[in-house]
């Protein structure tokens, strides 16, 4: 492979965790008008639960790698999507009316009580993800996953039944309401949803990057907020392509600076974002599709 | 009557108590305190090194205890969470609130950078247990007096490491990949780039990192085209780890180097089942252990029940050092102690026999270790 593609490969690699990550930011913003600060530390949990389910299935999962990471997967997906949906019925439910900085609030008070309950429970050390041989290289698993989960999600949220009420809450929870749809029961699944994707995004991480800790999903999950954000809160089409450009860009600024100037790369890259932002506020959403909102 | 008999009961063990209390207050007029300041790394980045400093530090105290000081010791133990600003905040609260006569720590350099300055500021002598940083107990500008440390600079780190790839493996040209926000992979990289192109070698590639980096990915690559024998990476075994696992295979055809950052059991935790041929600098090897390491080896596992870490060594080193001048000193002011370290020679202690050198850094033997999946073998030793 050459160096290029090799860069290419490592960028998309990184864009798969950034991209479904961000999907869950996106969802619930497009559904709710609420930014879920906690979602970074539900990346966090996924990883976590892998980790615990890789490490309990110890010799078979080294001898069936495979079968391993996908029961790691269901594991993460499903845990994250169930406590995505706790906090969502016992934070965010309870202040549904709310001034939005409450919600926020909320939010971040939920954020800092996970992170410190990891913290807690697992000590603040960085752990090694338990390594497995799969005989291919890891990147590929990111990108298949991706490509796998963003097939998945575009079923969901365009062919679905529940894909079509989850829009119709989007768009007008009031006319959705008189239309026969319950809303909290679709702002609980989009809550499932992203918080199964979060799960996701957090076993390739560790299949992918091998370490563990309770605040690293913190800085992951404010570019993955403004990945949201470019994207066109709530367009998933656009989020993806976002969260692989990022992606793609900070592995690709990294590949070619000078020797000896590593430092710079993430300034350069947040000074790419913020350009970004300035020139399209509203994100890219509207040269994919403007109609689009979920 | 009987409320008579109760009362003077009661007053009988009050005067008893009174008694005990004044004898306990003659028994400390008589066996004067040190007072020793722990400022240790127990949670953040560098918890490895600090954590295992402390137990090793715990267990010098209890041995000598059982051994027989001359006074009383009093340990205030503060950990730093691997932050500059934390340890600062911890020396000042011992120094004028805890008024400690000695200070053990800090175990990484940023802190001991900070603390040291302190230390000099307000005349407390400290033992560094595993920060090499050149710069934190001399520069150009300055001479930190108060500031001694267990372990050795990077000048000889650097001297060892450049020594061991030219001499011991034969090899000629050398990457560096270095922390650029860490002082401690800056200065080891450059005294191992010094050291190595005197002796005839050629470093090819320089290239950077940070400690906020977790996807080490593009650097991987962009090192993997480089054409070198040995790849020298002087980081934290946190950063270290999760770049060997990252790499899977991709830096086969590197020998790698590192530091004394490496020889932990969280670097093969976080490396995983694959590590290329590696070796390392190690401030302890506890194979064909002295006298005096066997006694603290067999003293740490009794106590916790695994093997001593090259950190649990440094900091029973620095209680062993900072108790022996407090025995030597004439008092346990604080200048005494500092006379007292300073005057530290050929003392046997668990990482080998102790002398400050000229930069009150120490003056010992090191090893070089080989360093595989399954952990940590000697392959020699290196003298100053």
């Amino acid at each position: 492979m050459s160096y290029f593609a090799s860069q290419v490969l490592n960028g998309l690699s990184l864009g798969s965790v950034y991209a479904l990550t961000a999907i869950g930011f996106g969802v619930i913003y497009g559904v709710l008008r609420m930014l879920n600060f906690a979602h970074s530390e539900v990346f966090t949990s996924g990883v976590f639960i892998a980790y615990g389910v890789l490490l309990g299935l110890g010799d078979w999962g080294q001898a069936y790698p495979v079968a391993a990471i996908l029961i790691a997967i269901a594991a993460a997906a499903s845990g994250c999507a169930l406590l995505s949906m706790t906090m969502e019925r016992v934070a965010y439910r309870p202040l549904r009316g709310a001034p939005p900085i409450a919600v926020l609030l909320s939010a971040i008070g939920v954020s800092i009580f996970l992170q410190n309950v990891g913290i807690h429970a697992f000590g603040a050390q960085t752990r090694g993800f338990p390594g497995l041989t799969v005989g291919i290289d890891p990147r590929w698993i990111a990108v298949a996953a991706l490509a796998a989960c963003f097939g998945v999600l575009l079923w969901t949220v365009y062919a679905s039944p529940f894909g079509v009420k989850l829009r119709a809450v989007a768009e007008n929870p009031t006319v959705a309401k008189l239309m026969g749809v319950r809303p909290d029961y679709v702002i609980l699944g989009a809550f499932a949803l992203s918080g199964a994707y979060a799960g996701v995004a957090g076993v390739i991480w560790g299949v992918v990057y091998g370490t563990v800790h309770p605040q690293m999903g913190f800085y992951l999950g404010l570019k993955c907020f403004i990945i949201a954000v470019l994207g066109g809160v709530g367009s998933v089409v656009g989020t993806l392509l976002m969260g692989l450009a990022l992606g793609l860009v900070e592995t690709l600024v990294a590949a070619y600076l000078p020797d000896g100037h590593a430092a710079i790369r993430e300034p350069i890259v947040l000074s790419v974002l913020l350009l970004a932002l300035v020139l399209r506020p509203g994100g890219i959403s509207g040269l994919i599709d403007p109609r689009e909102r979920v | 009557m009987s409320r008579w008999k109760g009362l003077s009961i009661i007053m009988g063990c009050a005067i008893f108590a009174a008694t005990l209390t004044s004898c306990d207050r003659q028994s400390g007029q008589d066996r004067p305190t040190l007072r020793i300041g722990m400022i240790l790394s127990e949670s953040g980045g560098a918890a490895a090194y600090g954590a295992d400093a402390k137990r090793g530090a715990e267990v010098a105290l209890e041995m000598a205890r059982a051994e027989g000081l001359p006074f009383d010791v009093d340990v205030v133990s503060r950990d730093d969470r691997s932050e500059q600003t934390e340890a600062a905040n911890a020396a000042t609260a011992l120094i004028n609130i805890d008024h400690v006569n000695a200070i053990l720590g800090p175990a990484i350099s940023p802190s001991a950078l900070s603390v040291g300055r302190l230390a000099q500021e307000n005349g407390v002598p400290m033992v560094v247990t595993s920060a090499t940083l050149d710069s934190i107990t001399r520069t150009d500008e300055y001479d930190r007096t108060f500031v001694f440390r267990a372990c050795f600079n990077d000048t000889f780190q650097g001297q060892a490491m450049a020594s061991f790839v030219f001499n011991s493996l034969q090899d000629r040209t050398a990457a560096i990949v270095y922390d650029s926000s860490l002082p401690y992979s800056v200065g080891l990289s450059r005294a191992f780039r010094a050291d190595f192109e005197r002796l005839g070698g050629r470093v090819v590639s320089q290239d950077t990192y940070s400690s906020t980096d977790t996807d080490f990915s593009a650097l991987i690559t962009r090192t993997a085209r480089v054409d070198a024998d040995v790849l020298f990476i002087p980081g934290w075994d946190e950063h270290v780890g999760p770049m060997i696992r990252q790499a899977a295979g991709r830096w086969n055809k590197f020998t790698l180097i590192g530091g004394d950052g490496w020889p932990t059991d969280r670097l093969l935790q976080l490396a995983g089942p694959v590590i290329p041929e590696a070796y390392a600098l190690s401030h302890f090897q506890p194979e064909n252990p002295s006298p005096q390491a066997a006694a603290f080896i067999e003293a740490y596992r009794a106590r916790f029940g695994s093997n001593p870490t090259p950190f649990a060594a440094l900091g029973y080193d620095a209680m062993r050092l900072i108790l022996d001048a407090a025995k030597r000193a004439s008092s346990l002011e604080r200048e005494s102690l500092r006379a007292s370290l300073a005057a530290t020679r050929e003392l046997p202690l668990a990482t080998g026999t102790f002398s400050f050198d000229e930069t009150r850094s120490a003056r010992k033997e090191a090893s070089i270790v080989a360093i595989t999946p399954q952990g940590f073998t000697l392959r020699e030793r290196v003298r100053p």
